[in-house]
Parts: C-alpha cells; sequence; structure tokens
C-alpha cells in the first residue's frame, strides 16, 4: 500500500480558548485595576483610561491636544526632560483619545516601572501646559491636518462618519480647519482640570508586573478620595445623510476609496454577535467573499475588507478599499451583488466550515498572551462586559447554520440600509 | 535570550526552531533568499510579483488559502530587496497542514494565465495605493534612482514601472521561479509550541522529496563609490515641501552596523533624539523629521528625511539638517546619550523576543545571512559600541560627496 502522501494532513479543530486568569483589587480610594499577569519577559503594560474623550470635550481637538500636550512639560520638568526620562528607560509611553475616554498608555521593563509611573503621576497631575509646547504642538498637527487630507482614504473615511451619524453628531462629527482657529488654552487647561485625576482612573496592567504593584499604584493612584464623574451629555438620535451616495472628486486620483456602509447597534444586541460570523463571511478574512471577488477574481483593488465596530449608543458596519480609479462602479456593482448572494442563496457547509475554524483560530490568536488579552478585556469592561461575550460568541460560532446566515442576511444586507461614499474618481 | 535548534536536510534546505511554550500557536515561516536586487533591470517588481503567485495554488492543492484557513490559521508574506519571505500562524496541533501547503508550492506552482492576469493587476493597484496615489508615494523610486547607479538597489521593490509588471509572461515566472525557489536557497523556520525533534521529522516527511536546484550564484555589479553630491528637484501636487538625503553605508553584516543602527537612533530614535529636539521642537523648520538606516545585506542607505513647515526655505532646512549632522560627526554623542540609545535598543530587543512570530522571522533571516549564532549576542554589539566609533562614523558617513539629496517641492514653494 502507498500512502497518498498528497493528502491533506489531519487537523484538530478548536474546541475551547483559554482566557487568561484576570485578578481584580480596588485602591485605598476605590479606583478599579485589572491585572493580567503573563509572558515571558519581563515587561510591563499599563493602561490607564480617564473620561475624557472627544464627546466629554464637546469641542474637536480639544481632548486630544489635552493629552499630548500634558506630557509636554510639567510644574518640575520641562518637554525635554519628560522625553528623555522616557526615552532612557527604554519605554514608550502614548496616548489615545476616543470618543468616550481617553487612554495613557506605557510600556517599559519592569525593572523601570517605578520611574515610569513616578512620571506618568506627575504627567497626570501637574501639567504645565507651557505656551510654546502648545503652539508647536498645535501647528504640526495642523500640519499632520493637511497631509492626511490629501489622500483619498482620509477623505473618503471623513465623509463616511459624516454621513452614516449626520455632521454634528458626536460620533459623525469630523476635525476641520476651522477648528485649529478656534481651540483655545484656556479649554485645554479647564478639560484637563476637571477630567484627568488620579481618582477618577480606571486601570488596567498586563506582563510581570512584579511583586510591589499594589504598593506602587497606590501610592500614585490611590491616595486622593474616588471621585466617580458626572455622567456624560446624552447622544442625541442620528441624523443620517438625505444622499446615499455621495462622491468627492480629487483631482489626477488614480484610485478611489470607497466606503459602504450603514449605522449599526453595539454588542449588547442580541444580533451582535451572529453579525460577527456574516461580517468574516462578506469581508472580514483574506478569504472573504469580498476579498475573493473584488481583488482575487477581478483585480480591481489590493485590498477590500469589512468591518463591525461597536460604539457605546450605536455601532458601525462598514466596507472598505482603494479601487481602480476607472473601474469604480464595477467595484461597486460587484461589492453589493455579494449581499445580493449572501441574502439569496445559502452559504455552502465547507465555506462555513472553514469560516467556523478560521474564526476560531482568530480568537485563539487574539486571547495569546497577556497584552492583547488586557486590551480585548478593557474594551469589554467599556461595555460592562467580561469574557462571557467570548463564550457566548465561540458557542455561537461552533453551532451557527447556514439558514441562521441567511436570515442574517435578509434582515441586515439590504441595500437600501446602506450608503455609498466615494473620494477620488 | 532565543534558544534555538537547527538541522539541515539533504536538498540543502536549513530548519531552525524555537520551542516557546507560552503561546497556544506555531509559527512556520519560509524565507527565500531572493529579493527585488536579484531582477533583470528591464524586469523589475518581479520578486514581489511572484511573491502574489506564490498564493495562486498549485496543481495538488488549488488554493493555498483556503486550508490555513480551514485549520485556524493565518498567513501573510512580504518582499524585500534583499528577501522574499512567507508566514503562516496555525493553532500549533495543526502545524502539519503548514508544513504540507509549504512544501509543496516550493515543488511546483500551478502557473496559469488567469492567475498571473488578475495578479499583475492587483499589484498594479497596490503600485498606485502606495505609491503613486499617495501624497510623496513616489520618494522611494527618484531617491534609489539618484543614489545608485549600477547596483539593483536602484529600483524599489514594487518596481522601477508599472509596465514592468504589465508585461511580465508566464514563461518570465517559470523562469524566475525554477531559478530561486528551492530548498537549498531557504530556510524554514518554526517557532511556537513545538519541540524541536517533531518539525524536523515533520520537515524530512514533508520537505525532503523537493529536489534540490541549480541556483545560480549571485553575481551583482558592485556600486562604486559615490565622490560627487547629487541633487533632484521634482514639484508635486503635496500639502508640504519635502526633504529626503541619503548616504552610503554598510552592510548588515558589517561590523559598524551596531554603530550605524546607534547614530541613526541618537538623531531621531524617540521624542528626546537630536533631531526632533533642535529642528522640530526648537527651530520650528519641520513638522516631522527621521533618521534610518535600512540594514541592507549589500552596501545600503543612511537615510534622513523632513517634511517642511510652512514658510521654510528649503535651504534653510537642507543646511539645518546638515549642520545637525557635522555637529555630531565633529563632537560625538555625549556617554549619557549613547547610554539613552544603548538602553532603548536592549529594551527593544527585550520587547521583540514576547511574539512567537517576530522569534520565527528574525531567526530566519539570521539564519540565511549565516549568523544565527549572533542573535543572542546583539545586545552585547550593542553595549561594545564606544563614543569614538560613533564621531568617526559621522565623519565617514556624512560626507557632502557621499550625499544624495532630493527636493520634493511643493507647486508654490519658496525657493
Amino acid at each position: 500500500m502507498t500512502k497518498n502522501i498528497n493528502a491533506s494532513p489531519e487537523f484538530k479543530t478548536i474546541e475551547k480558548i483559554d482566557f487568561l486568569p484576570v485578578q481584580e483589587f480596588k485602591l485605598d480610594n476605590g479606583v478599579p485595576v485589572s491585572i493580567i499577569k503573563a509572558g515571558s519577559q519581563d515587561v510591563t503594560k499599563i493602561d490607564i483610561e480617564f473620561p475624557a474623550g472627544a464627546i466629554q470635550a464637546g469641542i474637536p481637538l480639544v481632548a486630544s491636544t489635552t493629552a499630548n500636550l500634558m506630557q509636554e512639560g510639567t510644574k518640575d520638568k520641562s518637554s525635554q526632560q519628560i522625553s528623555e526620562t522616557i526615552d532612557f528607560h527604554g519605554a514608550y509611553l502614548n496616548t489615545q483619545t476616543y470618543h468616550h475616554h481617553t487612554i495613557i498608555t506605557f510600556l517599559c521593563l519592569t525593572s523601570c516601572l517605578s520611574e515610569m509611573l513616578n512620571l506618568v503621576h506627575e504627567i497626570i497631575t501637574k501639567p504645565a501646559f507651557p505656551k510654546n509646547e502648545y503652539e508647536i504642538y498645535l501647528h504640526k498637527k495642523f500640519e499632520e491636518f493637511v497631509f492626511e487630507s490629501e489622500k483619498v482614504k482620509t477623505m473618503a473615511t471623513r465623509l463616511f462618519g459624516e454621513t452614516i451619524f449626520g455632521p454634528d453628531h458626536p460620533y459623525g462629527r469630523q476635525l476641520q480647519k476651522k477648528h485649529f482657529e478656534i481651540i483655545d488654552i484656556e479649554q485645554v487647561k479647564s478639560f484637563h482640570h476637571n477630567h484627568y485625576r488620579p481618582e477618577m482612573a480606571k486601570i488596567y496592567v498586563a506582563g510581570q508586573p512584579g511583586d510591589n504593584l499594589r504598593e506602587l499604584l497606590n501610592r500614585y493612584f490611590g491616595q486622593t478620595p474616588r471621585c466617580i464623574p458626572e455622567d456624560e451629555s446624552t447622544i442625541p438620535p442620528l441624523s443620517p445623510s438625505d444622499e446615499k451616495m455621495r462622491i468627492i472628486r480629487k483631482e489626477g486620483a488614480m484610485q478611489s476609496a470607497v466606503r459602504i456602509g450603514r449605522p449599526l447597534f453595539n454588542n449588547h444586541h442580541p444580533d451582535f454577535i451572529p453579525l460577527q460570523v456574516l461580517n468574516t463571511i462578506l469581508g472580514g478574512y483574506f478569504g472573504s467573499r469580498l476579498m475573493t471577488t473584488v481583488r482575487e477574481e477581478k483585480g480591481l483593488t489590493y485590498g477590500i475588507g469589512s468591518f463591525v465596530m461597536p460604539l457605546k449608543h450605536s455601532g458601525v458596519w462598514g466596507i472598505s478599499s482603494e479601487v481602480a480609479g476607472e473601474r469604480r462602479d464595477d467595484a461597486i456593482n460587484a461589492i453589493f451583488d455579494e449581499f445580493r448572494k449572501l441574502r439569496e442563496e445559502k452559504v455552502p457547509d465547507n465555506e462555513l466550515e472553514m469560516v467556523r475554524n478560521y474564526m476560531m483560530g482568530e480568537l485563539l490568536r487574539n486571547f495569546d498572551g497577556p497584552f492583547s488579552t488586557a486590551d480585548i478585556y478593557r474594551t469589554l469592561k467599556e461595555y460592562e462586559m467580561d469574557f462571557g461575550f467570548y463564550q457566548n460568541m465561540i458557542d455561537y460560532v461552533r453551532n451557527v447554520s447556514t439558514n441562521d446566515i441567511r436570515e442574517m442576511a435578509q434582515k441586515y444586507l439590504d441595500p437600501n440600509d446602506f450608503w455609498v461614499v466615494v473620494a477620488g474618481v | 535570550m532565543i534558544d534555538y535548534y537547527k538541522h539541515q536536510l539533504k536538498n540543502g534546505l536549513r530548519i531552525i526552531v524555537h520551542p516557546d511554550k507560552s503561546t497556544p500557536m506555531v509559527a512556520v515561516n519560509v524565507l527565500y533568499d531572493v529579493g527585488a536586487r536579484d531582477e533583470h533591470p528591464d524586469r523589475t517588481g518581479f520578486a514581489h510579483l511572484f511573491e502574489h503567485l506564490m498564493f495562486g495554488g498549485t496543481k495538488k492543492i488549488p488554493s493555498y488559502d483556503a486550508p490555513v484557513q480551514h485549520v485556524g490559521g493565518e498567513n501573510n508574506a512580504w518582499t524585500s530587496n534583499d528577501f522574499t519571505n512567507y508566514y503562516v500562524a496555525v493553532p500549533a496541533a495543526n502545524i502539519e497542514t503548514a508544513f504540507w501547503l509549504e512544501a509543496d508550492r516550493m515543488t511546483e506552482l500551478d502557473f496559469s494565465e488567469k492567475s498571473l492576469d488578475v495578479q499583475r493587476k492587483v499589484v498594479i493597484e497596490e503600485f498606485k495605493q502606495r505609491y503613486l496615489n499617495q501624497p510623496y508615494g513616489d520618494i522611494p523610486l527618484l531617491i534609489r534612482d539618484l543614489a545608485y547607479k549600477i547596483h539593483p538597489y536602484r529600483w524599489p521593490t514594487i518596481g522601477k514601472d508599472i509596465s514592468h509588471i504589465e508585461n511580465a509572461t508566464l514563461d518570465d515566472v517559470k523562469t524566475f521561479f525554477f531559478k530561486h525557489y528551492a530548498p537549498n536557497n531557504a530556510v524554514l523556520s518554526v517557532a511556537g509550541n513545538v519541540e524541536p525533534d517533531d518539525v524536523f521529522r515533520l520537515a524530512e516527511k514533508w520537505f525532503g522529496p523537493v529536489p534540490p536546484r541549480e541556483v545560480p550564484e549571485r553575481n551583482l555589479p558592485e556600486e562604486p563609490p559615490q565622490t560627487e553630491s547629487r541633487y533632484r528637484e521634482v514639484k508635486r501636487n503635496v500639502p508640504a515641501p519635502f526633504i529626503q538625503m541619503v548616504f552610503h553605508n554598510g552592510r548588515r553584516t558589517d561590523p559598524d552596523f551596531y554603530a550605524n543602527d546607534l547614530l541613526s537612533d541618537i538623531l531621531s530614535n524617540g521624542p528626546s533624539a537630536r533631531l526632533f529636539q533642535s529642528l522640530i521642537k526648537e527651530k520650528r523648520l519641520f513638522s516631522d523629521v527621521n533618521a534610518y538606516i535600512g540594514g541592507d545585506r549589500d552596501p545600503g542607505l543612511f537615510t534622513v528625511t523632513g517634511r517642511l513647515m510652512p514658510g521654510v526655505k528649503m535651504d534653510t532646512a537642507e543646511q539645518s539638517i546638515r549642520k545637525e549632522l557635522e555637529k555630531l560627526a565633529g563632537e560625538g554623542p555625549t556617554d549619557y546619550e549613547l547610554q539613552k540609545v544603548k538602553n532603548k535598543v536592549i529594551s527593544n530587543l527585550v520587547f521583540g523576543e514576547i511574539h512567537y512570530l517576530n522569534k520565527a522571522v528574525n531567526l530566519a533571516q539570521f539564519e540565511l545571512m549565516g549568523m544565527a549564532d549572533e542573535i543572542n549576542l546583539e545586545p552585547e554589539r550593542y553595549k561594545a559600541v564606544t563614543k569614538t566609533e560613533i564621531k568617526e562614523l559621522a565623519g565617514k558617513i556624512f560626507n557632502p560627496d557621499n550625499c544624495s539629496t532630493l527636493y520634493y517641492l511643493t507647486e508654490n514653494t519658496l525657493d
């Protein structure tokens, strides 16, 4: 008997995902801390979350400027002294401003943890907001803004947000040139004063932070009495555009950036998990319908994908690609044709099997190691959820049927519910 | 510290394994000793186009991606001037699927007109998306052409011109495959939750039958030393003028690589670095500055770039950069400064050892360059660099006759 060497080897399907354990405790003043202790290197990453997002600031640019400017000088240290300290310890510090919060993140060797916490505490509690640093920062930011605005993909992304949420909606509002003229350093100082206090923090630690972490965190974040910030302003109803297709022309463009999408709900909705599977089939992985048709069969793009993004009070389902300018309509038609097929025809069993296995593998990768697990955990907490959400997803993915998928497609892939935005030609 | 185990098959395939039990995954990485530098000057962009075709299926396995996704894996590839690298990350229990697929496409592809036709189009869209339809996107094309006169580093991996990709024929593709894709021209590295003996056994089973091929000896023209400063000026519809200066330096395998790397860090790694502090913060001449080295296998480039603030003249911008470079060449770094960049490199090496995929790619490159034994000596190599070495190196490299400068002007630049 000859063995068929060309037959595919046997493989195992992933039955379960082991989530790394999360230790939770509160500092003396009640500040919540979550720790995911794992990893083979003596490295620590800490995320400190403040209720200081773009929505709390109300005016565009204020929240991100505040977050970035805090590290440009304190009462005791110049901007240069701060960056020297960070670089000398081989550490990284950055801030990320979202709709509802800002996260200050640092990554360092655990041997430098104490010095880094001391520095970060100083940045949070005693920023000086020097006038010249403010000006340098804004100038630089403005130049970046102008530079980004030349890209068709940025143009499309901005118009897409305005289109599906409305230009005045907190989720749809886009940064504009005029905001650089309106912003005032006093707004930044006052935003800092009201939104960055150690007692308002939520802390997420990942890696191997060592034995004295609790003591260190208490020293810097546990001393002042806990204060729960006032509930943020309410989110108004969406006001999407009346035009279902919007085009911005850019002279000389060779490609068109295309965004197709709709507002959605967030991960508390019962259909959110089912839509993750439908989205994966549509455009969520390399073998997806959209990649297969628009790239691998028609050669109209270098890449195309679809994404589901939850928001605290809404969500987005979108498709994004840069396509050959002269064949833009072919690409858009091909995308909607995939909608039609998913509504009309059941997904073949072998395709569903592949997607099932791919999604399980993706979950296994996403939950591999303390850093990415901590990122997922922090996002879950934002929605007052825990790993149970992913357990539900695993259970669903393992049991979903081709009928379920078609049902979801019929419910959510109606072309009339989608907006099309094009930048380029 | 990365511990590793090595083995070589009879057909010449080199194998290197790093067990990492902290992950449930494994990365299987195949690095081929072929890159854009191996292309014919009239057929550039080929190594990269070929990388796309490697996903087009074989006579035995019609799709590469489907089986990977079917076992819960993910894969991708990249091409540089020196290498073409393919990786696949799968749950450790499914490692054999990765071996089956990689050995199969190393044996032979299903060279089809259809696949070539589609991938030509995809790569042309990639060319447009990354190089032509992007502000400043064509700089790599312009600067390489200025800095190199005869060495094939004079074109970027995407290619010199779209027409080279449009004109690629199936015969070209076949020739390229049998010339460069062979077990004796590749390194297989595996990192993740595995036992080295299992990996060696699987390698023998799947890669053992792949025939070795005659790989022509690489005989690239050596770039003659540059003896005059070179300038090129272009005007484009971009929001701000940009300057790029490149200086010839050494190879990745040269002993002064570490000093080169630290030299670029002193100039621009992190917000406290010289160019950032002096040219952005203090003098406010630029909105962005950068300095970096390529780490190429043939003598490469030390690059310094800057995006000008509005109203700044190109000449002022250029002189301000030169002044910083001359200062470093004249005075060298301070003790503190050198210590700072060493600390940063060393912590970056530690951060780099967190992820199994990163380790697999690094091991493959070190092994291919015949340096695997060096991988754990890197921290010591960096620590050993002295102030004098940096100063002398800066003096040698930052010589105006060794420099090619690109003025990338806007339609209304002041000059």
